[in-house]
């Protein structure tokens, strides 16, 4: 009797999967007609030298041969790992920052949340433009509130030294990233029973250990998934660095979503632009399988 | 284990498609982010369905450049409106911005709905000749009286590409107050110009007295800029029969020339990562007093600054120790020859240059912004206007911008490549001598002028 029973849910749990899986045809179809195929033709158009509007002939490594004697490659490459790293660490730690702070009961909490979304919200040309005339040198207000403050002598040059204009274009990607982590965790906050704080206070759990013991194991899951959907996001963000800094000067600034562009619209080559883009494949497969491991060990 | 592997694959697969985008359609039309800002008629993808209508009408699709004078939109699209009644033709008539009309047109040749029909900068059009992109039009272009300078703009090899709509000469732009307040007179020489700036400069308070962009994001205002000064200290990037001449002991002195105004603090250091759009800001934000530009800022300034405008005064450019050459552009159609509608497009041109009334009030309703390319029009009122002459007079000792280099698709690369403004940020930014950013120029005109 135990086995039939075992023998019938068993049976019932393969008609599920079947299910499942023909249920997710269709969607699969769907992504592989607009991403299968076209990334596919991208791979296979890296290894050409395609230009507009010509037919592509295969040149087998030329372009990747290229590529990696290519010290621009190479420069934006790091500067794509220093713009994806800081810009992640920065909104993670101010978003949770935020988020703890929003959390607590206080006057103008609603106004607070409001305010803080607007980044978020503003198209991303709006922010772009208005950063690039918050940074300028001659009538930027940033120089103006320094140099009115007198902590600096001479107006900074934001977007034209090459040893801070890459941290400039991070810190817009920041202020308009941050409000997505925020409101991320504080979603999850909102749900966390206030009495398991109150018994850990009873415990004598300080206010450390109950952001340790607590806090972090409850919004972990969220935190990998935000992390996770930025780090893409940041990885491929061509929109606010190009607006700000056009991946100048002379490629300081520059990071792969914008050298793809340089090479493809501006030096006319769709083969050498598809090499720089696909030649970033393995180093996101190997993040997801990062974040794939750590998923499932928590699990 | 194994299918969460292939899900990550998959899912890494789909970010990278994205990235990868630029060969997708989706990815391109990303690329093009000012459909918003297009005072069209029409978007470009209700404009994507080019060729013939269900209903059996030919339907022709033109992108036309956005102009600064609205009059202009008007005028050309009651021009369309006229030949599609008069033609039978069904016309989507788009106004697309300057800036977006590479990507646009790239994507849409890729997707395999180009327009049938396009105007823009003949540096852009150019672009596309070279690409094997363009019709011939050497048919139009001996229908009609170009003069001799227009006859030049859209030959490619020995085959005209292109076929000019108006020259669209450069002037330099001075902030005449600032320079009478000093009781300066107007430069003549580019040495005049850099000890003048001197005088007037006062970056304290916000004010360089020069504006040259040198960013390396596109567009073809630095570019210009670099390579005039360098003709005007008698270098030259290519010569006359193709050869790679640009490190020569006078575009070392020129390169001298250009890093010293920016050392000197004459230009905002902002300038590295200035596009065309920088000077025009800068400009007309007050924070310029110098700026090289076509015609298009006045419409700017009449429009929103017209005291600005008072202030303004425009001069031919200054001469070098060599020469004084100025670089033109052009407005140009081009017609693409993967369009399905060649023979309607080259109609469309034929009935546009037919009515040359319309043509010469279309002339005059953009000020002295647009210079005709047909003979026989400089002795109108309009152009023996004083305020309208010496437009017409630098457009007729134009130059193409990658003089005296033969016209083909290496020339017109190394112009959109901007190798000269790279050059020189390597002075600026990495602290390369002139001697240096003249090795480097060298280098980079060879890496185009002798590829297999």
């Amino acid at each position: 009797m135990e086995k039939m029973k075992m023998k019938k849910v068993e049976s019932q749990t393969v008609k599920d999967k079947r299910l499942g899986l023909i249920l997710m045809i269709p969607i699969v179809l769907v992504i592989f007609i607009i991403m299968g195929i076209p990334l596919i033709r991208a791979i296979y158009w890296s290894f050409t030298d395609k230009v507009v509007g010509s037919d592509p002939n295969f040149i087998g490594l030329k372009n990747y041969i290229g590529l990696f004697q290519d010290k621009v490659y190479w420069k934006s490459l790091r500067n794509t790992a220093i713009y994806t790293g800081g810009c992640i660490l920065a909104k993670l730690l101010l978003g949770l920052l935020w988020a703890v702070l929003l959390n607590q009961d206080f006057k103008g909490k609603g106004f607070f949340r409001t305010t803080l979304l607007i980044p978020w919200a503003l198209p991303g040309m709006v922010v772009a433009m208005t950063w690039r005339w918050m940074y300028d040198s001659t009538y930027g207000i940033i120089n103006s509130l320094l140099l009115g403050s007198g902590l600096v002598d001479m107006p900074v040059a934001w977007l034209s030294s090459p040893k801070i204009v890459l941290y400039s274009a991070m810190l817009v990607n920041i202020w308009r990233g941050v409000p997505f982590f925020m409101f991320s965790i504080l979603g999850v906050l909102q749900t966390l029973d206030k009495q398991v704080y109150e018994a850990a206070t009873v415990d004598g759990a300080g206010i450390f250990k109950q952001f340790w013991y607590i806090t972090l194991p409850s919004i972990s899951p969220v935190l990998k998934v935000t992390t996770l959907l930025s780090t893409i996001w940041t990885f491929n963000d061509f929109e606010n660095v190009w607006l700000v800094t056009g991946g100048g000067p002379l490629y300081a600034s520059s990071v792969i979503a914008t050298y793809t562009y340089d090479k493809a619209f501006i030096q006319n080559s769709l083969g050498q632009a598809l090499s720089v883009a696909t030649s970033v494949i393995p180093i996101l497969i190997v993040m997801m399988l990062i974040f794939s491991y750590f998923n499932k060990k928590e699990q | 284990m194994k299918r969460k592997l292939l899900s990550v694959i998959l899912a890494a697969s789909m970010v990278a498609a994205c990235l990868a985008g630029c060969g997708s359609d989706a990815g391109t039309q990303e690329t093009a982010p000012a459909e918003s800002e297009a005072p069209a008629e029409e978007t470009g993808e209700e404009a994507e369905a080019s060729g013939t209508e269900s209903s059996g009408a030919k339907k022709l699709v033109f992108w036309d450049k956005a102009e600064y004078v609205d009059e202009y939109g008007s005028m050309m699209k009651a021009v369309v409106d006229k030949f599609a009644e008069e033609q039978g033709v069904e016309v989507d008539y788009v106004n697309v911005p300057s800036a977006d009309m590479k990507q646009k047109l790239m994507a849409a040749i890729e997707a395999g709905n180009a327009p049938d029909l396009i105007v823009g900068d003949d540096t852009l059009v150019g672009q596309f000749a070279s690409l094997n992109q363009l019709e011939s039009v050497d048919d139009i272009m001996s229908e009609y009286d170009f003069t001799e300078a227009a006859l030049k703009v859209g030959l490619l090899g020995d085959t005209q590409y292109m076929v000019p709509q108006a020259f669209t000469a450069p002037g330099m732009y001075i902030r005449a107050d600032k320079w009478q307040e000093k009781g300066l007179d107007m430069p003549e020489t580019w040495e005049e110009l850099k000890e003048q700036a001197k005088i007037v400069n006062d970056p304290a308070n916000g004010f360089y007295a020069l504006g040259f962009a040198m960013g390396a994001s596109g567009g073809g205002d630095a570019e210009g800029f670099c390579r005039t000064i360098i003709l005007d200290w008698g270098g030259q990037t290519v010569d006359e029969n193709g050869n790679v001449v640009v490190n020569s002991p006078e575009t070392v002195e020129a390169l001298t020339f250009i890093k010293s105004l920016y050392d000197e603090g004459l230009i905002s250091p902002d300038a590295v990562t200035g596009d065309d759009m920088w000077n025009n800001q800068a400009y007309l934000a007050g924070t310029a007093g110098v700026i090289c530009n076509a015609g298009s800022i006045i419409a700017s300034m009449k429009n929103d600054d017209p005291d600005l405008l008072a202030k303004t005064q425009v001069i031919a450019y200054p001469a070098g120790p060599k020469g004084c050459y100025t670089l033109g552009g052009s407005n140009v159609f081009g017609i693409i020859a993967s369009g399905k509608n060649v023979a309607e497009a080259k109609d469309f041109i034929r009935f546009y240059y037919n009515d040359m009334d319309n043509y010469e009030a279309m002339i005059e309703v953009m000020g002295a912004m647009w210079q005709p390319v047909i003979n026989g029009m400089d002795d109108s009122e309009f152009w023996q206007d004083e305020m309208n002459k010496p437009w017409l007079e630098s457009s007729q000792q134009c130059v193409k911008t990658y003089y005296p280099a033969p016209s083909d698709d290496r020339a017109m690369t190394c112009f959109s490549s901007q190798l000269c403004v790279k050059a020189v940020q390597e002075m600026l930014i990495n602290g390369a001598t002139p001697e240096e950013a003249a090795e480097i120029l060298e280098k980079s005109f060879k890496e185009v002028y002798e590829a297999e």
